[in-house]
């Protein structure tokens, strides 16, 4: 019997170990390539660690374009920023301002905005990009910040939403009454009471917009047109469309693409872990 | 006079305080940046567009013209086969990773971190990152197969059939997590009494995991599988950046397929009627979840 649980015990933990080396062993290559000087990439048989890790890729794939106009990661961390930022606040005030009234309505509406929300989820970007591309063309919004701003609360908003109305579902309604009968407004109960008993799904939506902002490919590739207004995934597609052979460089890149979703887990993984579960709908 | 006033001021109070006005931004974003694209794309899928003139009705024209094309039926064969592929395999592997990880194993959320990895980061990167480790002579992966097993080197991007699997495992690689997220929070809420009695009646873990563990987390995995029918059908892009549809189209699922009529060849009339097949596809998978988790429900009573 003892035999039979040491032999479950030592396969779960190879099986276990094999799926993490699965799982993790791209990123770390991705990493080790991205340190290692131009000569070492291409030197075989390859090393999983660098002899001399430096920094020269990050510095090239930064400062250095590639070809003349074709613009920097340094440019394209800017305009994500730009654009993550801002993306980020706007989905935060509307989510938890939509989210605390699903919450707390009543009657028959409620059911059907609820419906409306999950099947706002599961509308994939593809469909919503034309139609935007064209509308936004006329407004001339293409390749502006605002547009983009705008075209990610298409997908930020409904997760988001329906994410703070779970939150707000938690908090009793107690406290709340307790304010109102002591004369606070609903505006004010909410801001000074609810929205604090809030905060940590506030940062758990915070923390998805931003990544998904961040990350986001198909609407910026069809809205961002000029090079100098690429964000960070269009600049790293764009390595790709035009045939570079920088692999040290494209790796960097990577790296500093995948640096704030490795941050935010390092740092925060509880909320991150929240706020990923509740933002799962949407791929 | 001044009842009137003081009832003006009521319904004043009246509306600032209601709860609907928290909904106006929401609202306004879904409606300006879902509702109406969606209905625009449906207008759209049934004009055709002239230069100068703008966009003209012309009925079922560009439906005619889509399910005429081989490309399409093409296109919809290897969605199929990118889906179905992807489903299975990445709903398997998130069950497995979900019972490992619920095991008492030490490190147990380190490993629950790093299993989840990849699921978290863009997928522009992921598909690069690929792209370099399935190098075909420079990779990692083929020198690892050549040295351990003499494999000659694999065309893992440009091979018609290899392009396929790479990107089905790419995408299970990147969806698996969330299935090992949604399980794992079920099995964990699934009473230890429920175990204690079966044990008692003399049940083997064979029977403890059929008839225990599977309806305990029915409804999540049903989900899972929703979330991944619908991601493997409408996902972009990993696999765009990792093959661009190619090689010889063996990879041009339908999103990819949009993508191309759109923004490559700029006929936004036929690809929003392939929009609209995309859109029923997942309205019809939808409906079915919807029908599925009533029915289950119901049948566990929770």
């Amino acid at each position: 019997m003892v035999g039979r649980k040491r032999i479950r015990i030592i396969t779960i933990y190879t099986l276990l170990s094999l799926f993490s080396i699965f799982a993790i062993l791209p990123i770390l290559w991705t990493f080790s390539c991205a340190i290692k000087t131009p000569e070492e990439i291409y030197t075989y048989p390859p090393s999983l660690f660098p002899q001399n890790p430096n920094l020269e890729n990050f510095y090239r794939a930064f400062f250095k374009e590639a070809r003349a106009g074709h613009g920097t990661m340094l440019t394209a961390t800017l305009n994500s920023l730009r654009v993550a930022l801002p993306a980020t606040l706007v989905s935060l005030a509307s989510s938890s301002l939509g989210g605390y009234a699903l919450s707390r309505m009543k009657g028959r509406y409620k059911t059907w905005l609820i419906f409306s929300l999950f099947f706002a989820q599961l509308i994939p970007s593809i469909v919503l990009v034309i139609p935007l591309y064209i509308w936004f063309t006329r407004l001339r919004l293409v390749n502006t910040v605002i547009g983009l701003i705008l075209a990610y609360q298409s997908f930020l908003v409904p997760i988001s939403t329906a994410f703070m109305k779970d939150y707000f579902d938690s908090i009793p309604l107690d406290l709340e009454e307790a304010a109102l009968i002591d004369g606070c407004s609903r505006f004010g109960a909410f801001i000074k009471i609810t929205l604090p008993l809030a905060s940590p799904g506030i940062a758990s939506v915070a923390i998805f917009s931003f990544l998904q902002s961040w990350g986001e490919f198909i609407l910026a590739s069809a809205l961002i047109i000029s090079p100098n207004s690429r964000t960070v995934p269009l600049q790293l597609m764009s390595y790709i469309a035009e045939y570079m052979i920088d692999w040290g460089g494209i790796m960097a890149a990577a790296i500093w693409a995948m640096l704030p979703v490795l941050a935010f887990f390092i740092i925060i993984q509880k909320y991150f872990i929240t706020g990923l579960v509740a933002g799962a709908i949407k791929g | 006079m001044n009842i009137a006033i003081l009832w003006g001021l009521r319904q004043i109070h009246k509306i600032v305080n209601s709860i609907f006005l928290y909904l106006i931004p929401t609202l306004a974003l879904m409606l300006l940046l879902v509702a109406y694209p969606v209905f625009y794309e449906l207008y759209i899928s049934f004009t055709q567009r002239y230069l100068g003139v703008g966009y003209i009705y012309v009925g079922l024209k560009n439906y005619f013209s889509l399910f005429s094309s081989n490309l399409f039926w093409h296109s919809l064969r290897i969605t199929a086969t990118y889906a179905v592929g992807s489903v299975s395999l990445s709903f398997v592997w998130g069950l497995v990773l979900a019972l490992l990880v619920n095991e008492r194993v030490k490190a147990r959320t380190l490993f629950r971190a790093i299993l989840l990895l990849p699921w978290v980061i863009p997928p522009v990167a992921a598909a690069l990152t690929f792209r370099w480790l399935l190098h075909e002579r420079l990779g990692l992966v083929n020198y690892i197969l050549m040295t351990l097993f003499g494999v000659p080197p694999v065309p893992w991007l440009s091979n018609e059939t290899f392009a396929m699997i790479t990107g089905i495992v790419a995408n299970s690689w990147k969806i698996a997590p969330f299935g090992m997220v949604m399980i794992l929070g079920a099995l964990q809420s699934i009473p230890q009494e429920l175990y204690e009695a079966a044990e008692v009646d003399g049940a083997t873990s064979i029977h403890k995991f059929w008839y225990v563990t599977l309806p305990g987390c029915r409804g999540a995995m049903l989900t899972v599988l929703l979330m991944e029918i619908i991601w493997s059908f409408c996902s972009f892009t990993l696999l765009f950046a990792l093959t661009e549809g190619g090689p010889l189209n063996a990879t041009l699922i339908l999103p990819i397929y949009i993508y191309r009529l759109s923004f490559q060849e700029f006929d936004f009339c036929l690809a929003a009627a392939a929009s609209t097949v995309l859109l029923m596809i997942m309205s019809l998978w939808t409906a079915l979840y919807l029908k599925y988790k009533e029915e289950s429900t119901e049948h566990i009573g929770r």
